[in-house]
């Protein structure tokens, strides 16, 4: 169990290659925090130097109040769990898991003792004396988590551990990796590129782009309040649908309008920051979600209300995702219920935006507009 | 060693009793009860220095395995009646037919490592591996991997763990930072194949590696088709790894197959370099571009000399970026605007990169 601290942390390269750029971060004792991102981002840089695996051009990296920047990574009390399970193939399940006890020189009987722990959080003590080869890809999972397990690590850290499975079991694995932190208490580093997985299994959620942290919070803060395109395009599936409006005030009230379709704004928007904007362009973000063909809700908020034609219809049982194009030219995507829409391929279709949830960003800086 | 285990562990089923073997040293290398190997056994000195074949102590009863005059080992067996020296004469003989059988696996890997490192004749090189029943006629990929000199017995550890009982395939220790691996790949016959096994292989070696705490760089040499040539695989799977720590950042695995430019730059002689440095940047003029313009070309470069993209990516302005790039056209002459000149500046770049390397490493070492 331990707290960790980034302070200030760069990873550069020889040419003025930087991966990681001002990586600041407190993470709390037991938290499970996400560093999620595209490809390219510095998620797994940042975690290779907290594993001691890369080193650290500058800053300080803090695991409780010790700086381990030259800490030895055997040293570190971290654990580490890949996409690939790095099992050894000729190795049983057990001896998998006691392996890097044996390189620790820990007496036999503290081994078995750690190994039959881990066996039994996991599940697995009737896959012991089975080698890799005979196990699936969710029980190989198991037992790499099962060799981190047996470290009794203050850090747990997770390169894309799931990459590797396939849709229904990462979705089952989810769940287990997060029964295991509850279990375990124990801080827990996670990276991945699945917004999902971010979304459903962290406590915080670090996204990072380019090298750059670009937003940490809760899920829930994350998806509602997004400080920017990126990281507004990128939580949440399908992503939000951005569009490019201008602003107009009248009087007290505010309006974006795009392609002929005007749409009034709630009063909480009749602030400075929006009402400086007037005539000026901004990218006005909806979330499928809060677009809907509920005719009731329609009716009820003409000064939200457009038409649309529907080009796609995907029912996927739950929901409903309507693609449709706003005067034959902008497209969007809506989340619909399946149990009132109508909407079919080829029909104009009367839509609304709820702005309790809509979005404004700057057009040059793409920041959120009013935080 | 294995088959000595192995030998041991079918003695153990037959004579009931503990039985072992120990090394000239008195260091246990295999026995029935494995809580003993590694363990050092008081009574070998007195064994050693005996000149008798047998000897035995209170409980106990020893017998050296002589091969070629020389003590390789010493099989032991509880007890010490005359039952106990008959079966263990039995042991003793089946070790030494055991060991010639299959030569020591010390032997086997001298003989590959001098293969490596082409201190053999070619034309003995199969008749050699005969004694080893090594099969010549399967291809062969050579792996490398350089570890700091303190994780170097882990590393081989791990290795062994992974490779150790596939007979096919070799885990050896060039030096106290280098492992090596001969891998059989008989069982490969597309190209598809053989991609992808390099790329899960490498991948599953450094993972294996990492997850004991231990930075790993790796080369991956290329394919050949008999066991004789693993010499060049070796050299390839070095030079991987050099070219790839020169050229790449953040490069862990380095194959030989896919070292792109830096293949070339590498071959170049250094006078050449400094020729063509100096009519690139004259009067050493890429010294006056700073860390900040250096990242910004980087990133310009990155973004497919895209503008727009690198300005924001670099969260500056787009002004800026003209600015910092019509400072290196002042400095270098080259418009990184330009694809020729972005190319020019591109090559002269990694030549300097490798120029440097030439200036700072006095050894091979790649760490």
């Amino acid at each position: 169990m331990a707290s960790l601290s980034f302070q200030h942390v760069y990873k550069k390269y020889d040419g003025g290659v930087v991966a990681v750029s001002d990586f600041n971060l407190e993470v709390a004792d037991k938290e499970f925090v996400i560093l999620v991102g595209p490809s390219g981002c510095g998620k797994s840089t940042t975690l290779r130097m907290l594993a001691g695996l890369e080193d650290i051009s500058e800053g300080e990296i803090y695991i409780e109040d010790r700086l381990i920047n030259d800490v030895l990574p055997k040293d570190r009390d971290i654990a580490m769990v890949f996409q690939n399970y790095a099992l050894y193939p000729h190795m049983t399940v057990r001896d998998n898991m006691a392996f890097s006890l044996k390189l620790k020189k820990m007496p036999k009987d503290e081994i078995n003792r750690r190994v039959t722990e881990a066996a039994k959080i996991l599940e697995i003590e009737h896959l012991l004396e089975r080698k890799p080869k005979a196990l699936s890809g969710g029980q190989r999972q198991r037992v790499a988590l099962g060799r981190a397990i047996v470290r009794d690590p203050k850090v747990f850290l997770m390169d894309e551990p799931l990459s590797n499975l396939d849709a229904k079991l990462r979705v089952q694995m989810r769940v287990e990796i997060t029964k295991l932190h509850h279990r375990l208490k124990t801080t827990f580093v996670y990276v991945t590129h699945d917004q999902t997985e971010a979304m459903t299994m962290g406590t915080r959620i670090v996204v990072m782009k380019d090298g750059f942290i670009q937003q940490v919070d809760s899920p829930t803060e994350l998806y509602d309040n997004p400080i920017n395109t990126f990281v507004a395009g990128f939580i949440g599936m399908p992503p939000m649908n951005f569009i490019n409006a201008t602003i107009n005030v009248d009087g007290s009230d505010v309006y974006v309008t795009f392609e002929n379709v005007t749409v009034k704004l709630p009063d909480r928007y009749a602030v400075e920051e929006v009402m400086e904007r007037d005539g000026q362009e901004v990218i006005f973000g909806v979330r499928p979600e809060a677009i809907t063909d509920e005719a009731t809700y329609v009716t009820e908020h003409p000064e939200t209300a457009f038409a649309a034609d529907v080009d796609v219809v995907e029912m996927l049982g739950a929901e409903t995702y309507l693609y449709v194009t706003v005067n034959g030219a902008l497209p969007l995507t809506c989340r619909v219920d399946p149990t009132t829409s109508q909407s079919t391929v080829g029909q104009v279709v009367d839509l609304a935006i709820d702005t309790n949830r809509i979005h404004l960003f700057d057009k040059d800086t793409e920041q959120s507009i009013i935080s | 060693m294995e088959e000595i285990k192995k030998c041991i562990k079918q003695a153990a089923s037959i004579l009931k009793t503990e039985a072992g073997v120990m090394d000239t040293s008195g260091v246990i290398i295999a026995s029935t009860n494995p809580d003993m190997e590694g363990q050092q056994d008081s009574a070998s000195r007195a064994v050693m220095l005996s000149e008798d074949q047998f000897s035995s102590t209170s409980d106990k009863s020893y017998m050296k395995i002589i091969l070629n005059d020389q003590v390789r080992y010493i099989a032991y067996l509880d007890g010490n009646d005359a039952n106990t020296r008959v079966n263990l004469s039995l042991l003793g003989e089946w070790i030494k037919t055991v060991v010639k059988e299959h030569g020591t696996d010390a032997e086997k890997e001298l003989f590959i490592k001098s293969v490596l490192l082409e201190n053999e004749l070619a034309g003995e090189i199969p008749i050699k591996a005969r004694d080893f029943k090594i099969n010549c006629n399967e291809p062969r990929l050579v792996i490398v991997v350089r570890t700091s000199e303190e994780d170097g017995a882990n590393t081989l550890d791990i290795l062994q763990s992974i490779y150790g009982e596939n007979s096919n395939s070799t885990v050896l220790a060039m030096d106290e930072s280098t492992s090596i691996i001969v891998l059989n790949v008989a069982d490969l016959n597309e190209d598809a194949d053989k991609n992808a096994f390099v790329d899960e292989t490498s991948q599953a070696i450094l993972d294996s590696l990492n997850n004991e705490g231990i930075t790993a760089y790796i080369g991956v040499g290329s394919f050949v088709p008999l066991f004789q040539q693993i010499a060049k695989s070796y050299r390839d799977s070095m030079l991987a790894l050099r070219v790839g720590k020169i050229f790449e950042k953040n490069c862990y695995i380095s194959k030989y197959n896919q070292l792109g430019i830096g293949r070339l730059i590498y071959q170049l002689p250094s006078t050449l370099c400094r020729m063509f440095i100096e009519e690139v940047f004259p009067n050493e003029a890429y010294r006056s571009l700073d860390e900040d313009t250096l990242a910004t070309i980087d990133c310009f470069f990155e973004n497919n000399l895209n503008g727009s993209e690198t300005s924001r990516e670099l969260f500056v302005h787009r002004n800026t970026l003209v600015y910092r790039l019509d400072k290196v056209k002042k400095n270098t002459g080259l418009d990184l605007r330009s694809f020729d000149d972005a190319v020019l500046f591109k090559i002269a770049s990694m030549v300097r990169t490798y120029l440097e390397y030439l200036e700072t490493s006095k050894d091979n070492m790649i760490r």
